[in-house]
């Protein structure tokens, strides 16, 4: 009898191990922007002295008469937990719970022609970036955390190749923030509205 | 032995040879060629952009503002680790970013520079 309950109990435990799982992603993009060794109040500071406290911007563009200057930091935690038959060979039923989470650092700075810096602007935040439940009886469709447009690499590598796109996108190629000619943008931008909505 | 217990130890057997651990690493953009010793060519108000594309080579990216231009280089290196255990998984990735940016005029000199070698990334 005692042998019986410890067998049906190692069954249950190993089911148990075999159809739910917790997956943990963490993503970290550069490193921490540090705003205050840039002087807020002094209208004399040049894109030289920037460049020697904070080193190359990851995100540059020209603007009007002058450039855009961008350095970031992002910090994303994305947790999913699962139950499913899918291990059983049967994709009938799931119950998932996914959560992710920020952090970003983001600094803008502004120069004129002349190199000067004519502003600046610094945002730290950190707070939730989605997540949900969701009991999938008959097939696992939904994906409850994607957090893939946060994690891409930087456009610069995808400059040459943005004049080839297909044509919404090459004929927008000039208001593109990541072509370096009209500004910048933070990573998860959406692009229902702005300079990539035509696209 | 018990029909239920050998399922058991089978099921236990089949998870414990699942688990592994996974390294992974990405790069992109251009070669880093902007260490110090190369650096130390670059003099502003008298380096050329055709010098500075002879040392560099070909940038990830060119931006001009009139007669202006800049010259972009980036390079960026992903890493990661992670544990697989079935009933708990774990991946830990880390991007950084070795970069150069050159400002030159409209005589082609350069007039502002910058440059990047993210230590932490080669370690």
């Amino acid at each position: 009898m005692k042998r019986r309950r410890l067998s049906s109990l190692t069954t249950v435990l190993t089911l148990a191990l075999l159809l739910s799982a917790c997956t943990q992603w963490r993503y970290e993009l550069g490193t921490r922007v540090s705003p205050d060794l840039l002087p807020e109040d002094d209208p004399d500071i040049t894109l030289t002295q920037v460049l020697a406290k904070l080193g190359p911007p990851l995100r540059m563009s020209a603007a009007g008469e002058g450039y855009v200057l961008a350095w970031e930091f992002w910090k994303i935690r994305e947790d999913t937990f699962g139950l499913s038959l899918g291990a059983m060979g049967a994709d009938l039923f799931s119950v998932d719970w996914g959560n992710a989470h920020m952090h970003g650092e983001f600094l803008l700075v502004t120069f004129n022609r002349q190199h000067q810096m004519t502003g600046r602007a610094f945002a730290r935040w950190s707070n939730k970036a989605g997540g949900g439940q969701a009991i999938q009886p008959l097939v696992g469709l939904v994906s409850l955390v994607d957090v893939e447009d946060m994690v891409d690499i930087l456009p610069q590598h995808k400059w040459g190749a943005g004049l080839l796109r297909p044509l919404p996108q090459a004929i927008n190629a000039q208001s593109r923030p990541d072509m370096g000619q009209s500004g910048v943008e933070r990573r998860g931008t959406p692009n229902g509205v702005g300079q990539r909505s035509l696209e | 032995m018990n029909k239920h217990l050998m399922v058991g130890m089978i099921a236990c057997l089949f998870a414990a040879l699942s688990t592994g651990c996974a390294q992974y690493e990405n790069k992109r953009g251009v070669e880093v060629t902007w260490q110090d010793d190369v650096t130390r060519h670059l003099v502003p108000g008298e380096t050329s952009r055709k010098d500075v594309l002879k040392l560099l080579g070909p940038p990830s990216q060119v931006i001009s503002l009139e007669e202006e231009t800049v010259l972009y280089y980036l390079f960026e290196r992903s890493r990661g680790n992670g544990v697989i255990l079935i009933l708990y998984n774990r991946m830990e990735i880390e991007t950084h970013y070795d970069r150069a940016i050159l400002f030159f005029d409209a005589n082609d000199v350069l007039t502002d520079y910058a440059t990047k070698i993210d230590e932490a990334a080669q370690a």
